[in-house]
Order: structure tokens, then C-alpha cells, then sequence
């Protein structure tokens, strides 16, 4: 296997109700990534898109292709991926694996969605889609509900009573704001308050509404290269050097485990082996905290923290920008916003711009060498990535 | 006819359910119970299945309650959600109406 470079990124920003289509978003991410990788359409071989709900937000489907004619990048083989909120990053996985393999020198991959123009209702419809439309969904689950689920079941499964585990969940939506705010691309730029969040509507018990992600539009994309073709474009490559991706059944068949993701355990370890390292060398991570409850059951399966200890990491700093694994630097999807099908390329973007010294300073970490991110989709797929500075 | 069928596929589970009876499959081979069906044994992935009615009874693991609904569902807020541990093995998510159906009823 080669080598792959990230070269360029691209980025729209994320917001309520985007002004532009589904393919419009998708268009100028990937023009910006090729024009920032000194690259032209034409030089493009093939596109990775992953997106989930063009389909319903907007009556689209078939969104990565008509994004590969709008860019100019014409007759291009382009695929969609559908993994829902981990599209994004199955899309970038599958766009490593082709260049890897030799097949193609520079192809383009990312995501995009629009899902705040379906509305509360029909959104929480369609993402309740991506829970088993037969065994789950008729007892009235939603996506909100599943986390829900898992906060009750965190808290009896590990001891944790659930108003230590309330206040530690607000903690990490109250960093996810302190440094969202900064995200000049991000959809929310307010801080909160551990009080706001405790007090804001419920949702669904115990999760209320500062504890959830927001319905987004966006879109982001990045170009990747061959090692060869990469150094030829910049003198700051980012390597992809480790991928994993794994899925699970229904929530109720992953018993055992629960509440942590069986997925998540098998696709980490596949990124952590592949490039060699373990979960302490990894000098920042973007996590997938589409709930406050979701990146501390995240952070131990990554390997940062004990099962049931997760939360400890917000309590004490070791998550926030001078601590021993600053997460979500970007905002998370708690505040930069959470455009499904864009968000795992979001990920990818923004710890590649870490690396470059290029967020805005007051969300910049010193020194990233080694990124993680984590995507999460539906029951349980997950994909991991391990970045790495090339210079 | 397909030359591989489902034991129990969800027309049949579902028209049980609704009957207030829920059905499983017990594995011939490792002993264990899956429910809601599959196509394989959930526990050691044999095709060797008996369709077994389970008791209804177990043990609430967990819950929410859903003020925001999905579209079309808006009535029936809030909707309690419970996941339950049957005491033959298997988790189910059910309706908190299903399960009192069941345990009325079986």
C-alpha cells in the first residue's frame, strides 16, 4: 500500500437553513480543497461523497454527481456513501483505500447535508431512520432516545449517579461552546453555562436541550494524493496512516457491551494498529458528540479514559486545550453544527488545519503531530482516523 | 422459494406481537435465545432455529422519555421507550405499552 496524503481542505460554513443547495454546499467545499491543493477539476480522478438526507431535506439524490459536473470535474466516477452521521468519514476511508491501492493518484472526498431545512419534526423522522425501522422505531424510539437510553444505562451499568453524571455532560457541552464560539465556520457561537444547560428543555429524559447537537447545513471536503503526487502540491501534508470502520446490529444486540458501541472498541483498535501508535500518543482528537452523553462514552472506548471515568476528563480539564488530549477544539457537533453526511469530513478539516497552525488562536493547540477522529452512525457504525503531520 | 428462508421473519413476529404473544428463536445448536429474530442465531450465528414463545417477563434496563417525537407520531407524546432483559437472554426495545400488553396477557 502507498502512502496518502491529505493535500487540501475544503470547508463551508456550517449554519440553520443554508441559503444554498445541497449540491451548491457540496461544490464549493470540494472547488475550495482542489483550488487550495493547486489542483484543477480536471486533475481530479474520482469523488467520495458521503451524504444521508438530500433525498429528504431537498428531494436529491445522486448529489455526488451532479457536484462532480458543477465543479467541472466532468465524467468522473463518483459514489455516494450512506452510513448516516459517519458518511462522511466511510467516504474518506474508501477515497484512502483507492488511492492506497495505486488505482488512482488525487481524488476528492467529503460529505454534505442539509438536514435543518427538514424542520424538528421530519428531521427527528429521518434520523430515526437509522435505528432498525422494524424492532426499534415502532416503540417510538428516536435518535435522541437511543442516547438517552445509554445515559440511564451508563449510569447503573458504571455507578455513576446520574446528577454527578448530569453536571459532568455539561461540562462537555459547556467546552464544546467555549471554543465553538471561536469557529468562525461554525453554526452556534454562544457560550453556556453548566446552569443553562441543566435547566434547558428536556428532550428526551435524562437529555435535555443543550445537551444535543443542532440540525445543520454544511459541507466539507479534502483532497487526497499519493505521497508522490502530495509532495510535488505542499509542504504540509497530513498522512492518513491509520483507518478503521466497523458497524453493529441493533442497539439491543450489542447487550453485553452496552453502554459503549462494540463498534467503536473494533474500529479504534484497527486505526491505533495500522499506524502504529496507542491511544497516549494522539495529540488531539475530533470526537462524535452528536449528545453530551455520547463523547463520554466516546473518550473510553478511544482508550482516554477508564469505562466509567469518561466523564472525569471534563471535570478535571484533561479535555480542554492545554489538557492531556484536548477534544472537540472545533466546537464539536455540539457547536460548529452537525450537517450528517459532512461531518466526519468537517473532522478531518479542522485537525488538519491544527496541524497547520491555521484555527483561529484562541481554539489553537500547540504542536499537534498526531490527530484522531470519530465518527458515529445510526446503531453503531464507526469509523476512526489517525492523522499525522508530514512535515 | 428462496433455498434459504427466514425461521422467523418480522410479518410473523410482528402478527404475534400484536396477539400479545412474543416470539424468539431458540439456537438447536448452542442452546441460546434470540429475539427480535434474525436471520442467524444471535449468539453463535447457527441457522439451526426453533421459532419458541418467551415468557414476556424481565427486566427493565433502561429508558427515556420522548418529548420530541418524529413526524406523525406527535400524539402519542411522551413516549416512554424501555429496553428490556428477557429472562431468557435477549434485549428488546419495546413501547412501554408492549410490555404491559405482555404482561397482562402471557
Amino acid at each position: 500500500m502507498r502512502k496518502v496524503a491529505i493535500v487540501g481542505v475544503g470547508h463551508t460554513p456550517f449554519s440553520f437553513l443554508a441559503e444554498k443547495t445541497v449540491v451548491e454546499l457540496f461544490s464549493e467545499a470540494a472547488m475550495e480543497a482542489i483550488i487550495s491543493s493547486d489542483l484543477k477539476a480536471k486533475d481530479i480522478k474520482a469523488m467520495f461523497v458521503g451524504n444521508v438526507l438530500g433525498d429528504f431535506s431537498e428531494g436529491q439524490g445522486m448529489v455526488q454527481s451532479f457536484a462532480a459536473d458543477e465543479i467541472g470535474a466532468k465524467n468522473i466516477p463518483a459514489s455516494r456513501f450512506e452510513g448516516a452521521c459517519a458518511s462522511g468519514t466511510m467516504a474518506i476511508r474508501d477515497a484512502f483505500m483507492w488511492v492506497a491501492s495505486g488505482f488512482y493518484d488525487i481524488v476528492i472526498a467529503g460529505g454534505v447535508d442539509t438536514t435543518s431545512k427538514m424542520g424538528t419534526a421530519l428531521g427527528t423522522r429521518t434520523f430515526a431512520m437509522f435505528t432498525d425501522s422494524h424492532y426499534e422505531y415502532p416503540s417510538g424510539l428516536t435518535f435522541p432516545g437511543a442516547f438517552g437510553m445509554l445515559c440511564h444505562l451508563y449510569s447503573v451499568k458504571y455507578g455513576v449517579p446520574l446528577a454527578k453524571l448530569k453536571r459532568q455532560m455539561a461540562l462537555v457541552s459547556v467546552q464544546s461552546h467555549k471554543y465553538g464560539q471561536y469557529n468562525k465556520l461554525g453554526q452556534l457561537h454562544n457560550e453556556v453555562t453548566v446552569d443553562e444547560v441543566l435547566s434547558s428543555a428536556m428532550v428526551t429524559s435524562p437529555l435535555q436541550l443543550y445537551d444535543c447537537c443542532p440540525f445543520s447545513d454544511g459541507a466539507a471536503a479534502i483532497v487526497l494524493a499519493s505521497e508522490e503526487a502530495a509532495r510535488k502540491l505542499t509542504d504540509e501534508p497530513v498522512y492518513i496512516t491509520g483507518v478503521g470502520q466497523a458497524s453493529s446490529g441493533r442497539y439491543s444486540s450489542q447487550k453485553e457491551y452496552l453502554p459503549r458501541l462494540r463498534a467503536r472498541d473494533i474500529s479504534v483498535k484497527q486505526a491505533y494498529d495500522m499506524a502504529g501508535i496507542k491511544p497516549e500518543d494522539v495529540d488531539i482528537c475530533e470526537l462524535h458528540d452528536c449528545f453530551s452523553i455520547a463523547s463520554i462514552i466516546a473518550v473510553e472506548s478511544l482508550g482516554f479514559a477508564e469505562f466509567g471515568h469518561g466523564g472525569e476528563l471534563w471535570e478535571n480539564g484533561e479535555a480542554d486545550i492545554r489538557g492531556r488530549i484536548p477534544i472537540n477544539m472545533s466546537g464539536g457537533l455540539k457547536s460548529k453544527g452537525h450537517p450528517i453526511g459532512a461531518t466526519g469530513a468537517s473532522q478531518v478539516c479542522d485537525i488538519v488545519k491544527q496541524m497547520r497552525g491555521a484555527v483561529e488562536a484562541q481554539r489553537q493547540v500547540e504542536d499537534v503531530k498526531i490527530g484522531l477522529t470519530d465518527t458515529l452512525g445510526g446503531d453503531g457504525i464507526i469509523c476512526n482516523l489517525v492523522l499525522e503531520k508530514g512535515w | 422459494m428462496s433455498t434459504f428462508e427466514y425461521k422467523l421473519a418480522f410479518k410473523d413476529y410482528n402478527a404475534s406481537l400484536r396477539k400479545n404473544k412474543l416470539l424468539g428463536l431458540s439456537c438447536k445448536d448452542c442452546g441460546k435465545v434470540t429475539c427480535p429474530p434474525k436471520l442467524v442465531c444471535h449468539e453463535c450465528g447457527g441457522a439451526n432455529l426453533d421459532i419458541s414463545t418467551l415468557s414476556g417477563k424481565g427486566k427493565i434496563v433502561t429508558f427515556t422519555v420522548s418529548y420530541v417525537t418524529a413526524q406523525g407520531r406527535e400524539v402519542e407524546a411522551p413516549i416512554l421507550v424501555v429496553m428490556v432483559e428477557l429472562e431468557e437472554g435477549p434485549w428488546v426495545i419495546l413501547s412501554a405499552l408492549i410490555l404491559i400488553a405482555l404482561r397482562w396477557n402471557l
